[in-house]
């Protein structure tokens, strides 16, 4: 199994501590059935921040690969899915685009637990699945900021992802960028390149998977663990991101099938639909429009009810790795706020173009007096 | 006379932190060592104890050689036991103390230079002795690492041997040709069926499969107890919406009529997918790991 982090590397703390998880449960984690080997892709302007942290990182035996700046895949593609091709491209070099090899993708803040290394046994055991993903769970660095309340929904919202994706034709789009295991011969040959800048190149990868070898997902248990964006604006960055993702997918990808179109956009809709929906029911305090909702009023109550519950029930998934307690009444003011911002975030992506420079910061800051130090590598 | 002076012996005999001290001795002789090791710690403190013990006899010698010392110019200690050191000689004034006393001669000029270039060797000593303890310390874990990395190893091989690791029953890896859509019957079946039941088996260190079993085993358990809730509190909102609805008696504009429900129903499927997805998943799908031994 190949553990490959593939990021632009300009959160080096966040990328050390999924390193280190890695290399902490590989030697904590015994009977594994697997070899390992533990790969970094990285940009040079991310090198850059910190060499030495980087350098330090190969010396604990990982294989350190930074894209060279004059790289360029067959069809051009550039941003995250430029450096995967890249990393694709080195697999087949080094003759590992084999049956029996399998790669784990992480983006830089995605460490890995016991739990994660045993379910990547399961599956590679089991052998059934030639794609499988799990659920994510984000209590790193958790504060309980509005935009971190927002992602507990996430978590329990996967149950659906992993529904939806192991099911034929993927009916509500689900599946992630990373936490995700894939076959190294079946993602070399679908590999990652396209023309330009793709936004969402999971997304991408997942349809084209699903158009080759029809539906080969499979749940992969286990959680990984992440975190959230620290701000709103961050969080409202990220979001427009995965917009962009799918807006590129429906209307730019010419390898997406026509039913698949179907869904994707529907799921779009779904979530365009939001902020009317909210615009709505402000207004009607304002505008009577009573005999309306004796149709709609029949599924009001389950829309609600099912939005609390993603908050409770994700928060309840959190609840043993959080360290930091939130009361409730905090809790559900932050996931309002948390709310609005995924609300806004498809029409602020309608009216903003996607943009490979969207940096979303991992790393905590760290006070001037611990700058140095906590540049330095540190022990798992 | 004796009883008036800090006779080392008499300090000794009295004190219980001396006899303490004497039992120190008495457990750093090699003979008393005939038990189980002793631990570094232990030995530091042995040391600490010696080293306290040799500047008692240090300060009580001092004492001796001060009293002894014939110097006019010093003055004369107004120690309380000395009046009756004169006015009534004790029953035991011809014990050997005063006979060292009398043997002394004058002290070598030498002897503060001498007690110091001791002390300080001592507390070199006790320096080498506290980076011994370090090292020591260093060594003893590395020891435990060696030797829990040489357990894990063991069982690791008993593993493999076992038929139960890396060469044993990964499924039959089928090739890319094989498994293409156009040459392959798509699957129909969900990727839950035909799955082999699970087999028996800051900050991330913490991120321990028991930890994992016990939260997803903990929502599998209240799945039931979680839809049904769902569904009633649902059905209760939505009575009551329709209910303040009904009994509001408003007129609604077309334009609302027309466009209202397009928009407020558009996540509907959406929804009801998720929960039926998530529950058909939570009620069928094993998720816990097993247990790492």
């Amino acid at each position: 199994v190949i553990f490959q982090v593939t990021a632009i590397g300009k959160n080096p703390r966040a990328l050390e501590a999924t390193v280190r998880s890695v290399l902490y449960w590989i030697r904590n984690t015994p009977k594994l059935t697997y070899h390992y080997l533990l790969w970094l892709i990285i940009e040079p302007d991310g090198y850059a921040t910190d060499p030495a942290l980087y350098e330090s990182l190969r010396a604990a035996g990982v294989r350190l690969m930074v894209v060279p700046t004059d790289y360029r895949t067959r069809l051009g593609t550039t941003g995250k899915g430029r450096a995967l091709q890249y990393g694709s491209e080195e697999r087949r070099r080094l003759g590992l685009s084999a049956p029996s090899v399998w790669v784990y993708h992480q983006d830089e803040e995605t460490c890995v637990g016991q739990d994660t290394l045993e379910g990547i046994s399961e599956f590679v055991v089991q052998g059934e699945r030639l794609v499988g993903t799990g659920i994510i769970l984000y209590p790193l660095d958790w504060s309980g900021s509005p935009s971190h309340v927002q992602e507990v929904t996430r978590s329990y919202d996967d149950f659906r992802v992993l529904d939806s994706m192991t099911k034929p034709g993927n009916p509500t789009a689900g599946f992630h960028g990373s936490h995700f295991l894939a076959r190294a011969d079946v993602e070399d040959d679908i590999g990652w390149d396209a023309q330009g800048y793709v936004p969402g190149e999971d997304l991408l990868f997942e349809v084209r998977v699903r158009r080759e070898f029809g539906s080969v997902f499979g749940l992969l248990k286990g959680f990984a663990y992440e975190k959230g964006a620290f701000s709103m604006w961050d969080q409202l960055r990220q979001r427009r991101r995965w917009v962009h993702g799918v807006l590129h997918a429906l209307l730019r990808s010419s390898g997406v099938p026509p039913r698949r179109r179907v869904t994707l956009f529907y799921s779009a809709l779904s979530w365009f639909s939001a902020l009317p929906s909210v615009a709505i029911l402000v207004a009607s305090a304002f505008v009577h429009y009573g005999p309306t909702l004796l149709a709609t009023g029949v599924f009001t109550g389950f829309v609600w009810t099912s939005m609390v519950v993603a908050y409770v029930e994700g928060f309840r998934l959190h609840r043993r790795y959080l360290q930091r307690p939130t009361s409730w009444f905090r809790f559900g003011v932050h996931g309002l706020l948390g709310a609005l911002v995924d609300v806004m975030a498809p029409w602020y992506a309608l009216v903003t173009h996607p943009s490979y420079a969207d940096f979303i910061p991992k790393d905590l800051p760290v006070p001037a007096t611990n700058r140095r130090s906590a540049s330095r590598p540190t022990r798992a | 006379m004796p009883n008036s002076r800090p006779s080392s012996s008499g300090a000794r005999s009295d004190s219980p932190e001396s006899t303490e001290r004497r039992e120190t001795f008495r457990r750093s002789d090699p003979a008393a060592r005939s038990g189980p090791p002793v631990a570094p710690e232990e030995r530091l403190a042995e040391f600490h104890a010696v080293l306290e013990e040799i500047d008692t006899i240090f300060g009580l010698l001092r004492v001796e050689i001060d009293q002894a010392r014939p110097s006019p110019e010093l003055p004369e200690r107004p120690t309380p036991a000395a009046a009756p050191r004169l006015a009534a000689p004790p029953p035991v004034a011809e014990s050997p103390v005063v006979e060292e006393e009398t043997s002394w001669g004058a002290p070598s000029p030498f002897l503060d230079d001498r007690l110091a270039t001791a002390r300080e060797v001592a507390a070199g000593i006790s320096t080498e002795f506290d980076t011994i303890r370090r090292q020591t310390q260093g060594l003893g874990e590395a020891v435990e690492t060696l030797r829990s990395e040489l357990d894990r190893a063991s069982e690791e091989l008993a593993f493999l041997r076992g038929n139960e690791g890396a060469d044993a029953p990964v499924a039959p890896t089928r090739p890319l040709a094989e498994l293409r859509v156009a040459r392959a019957a798509p699957a129909a079946a969900s990727a839950w069926e035909g799955s082999r039941p699970v087999a028996e088996a800051p900050a991330y260190d913490s991120f321990t499969v028991a930890r994992y079993n016990e939260t997803v085993q903990d929502l599998q358990g209240r799945r039931r107890r979680l839809g049904t809730t769902m569904l009633v509190l649902a059905a209760v909102i939505s009575a009551v919406l329709m209910a303040i609805e009904f009994l509001a008696h408003e007129p609604a504009p077309v334009w609302w009529l027309a466009g209202l429900p397009i928009i407020w129903m558009v996540p509907v499927p959406f929804f009801v997918s998720s929960f039926v997805g998530t529950h058909r998943l939570l009620s069928e799908v094993p998720l816990d790991l097993p247990e790492a031994g």
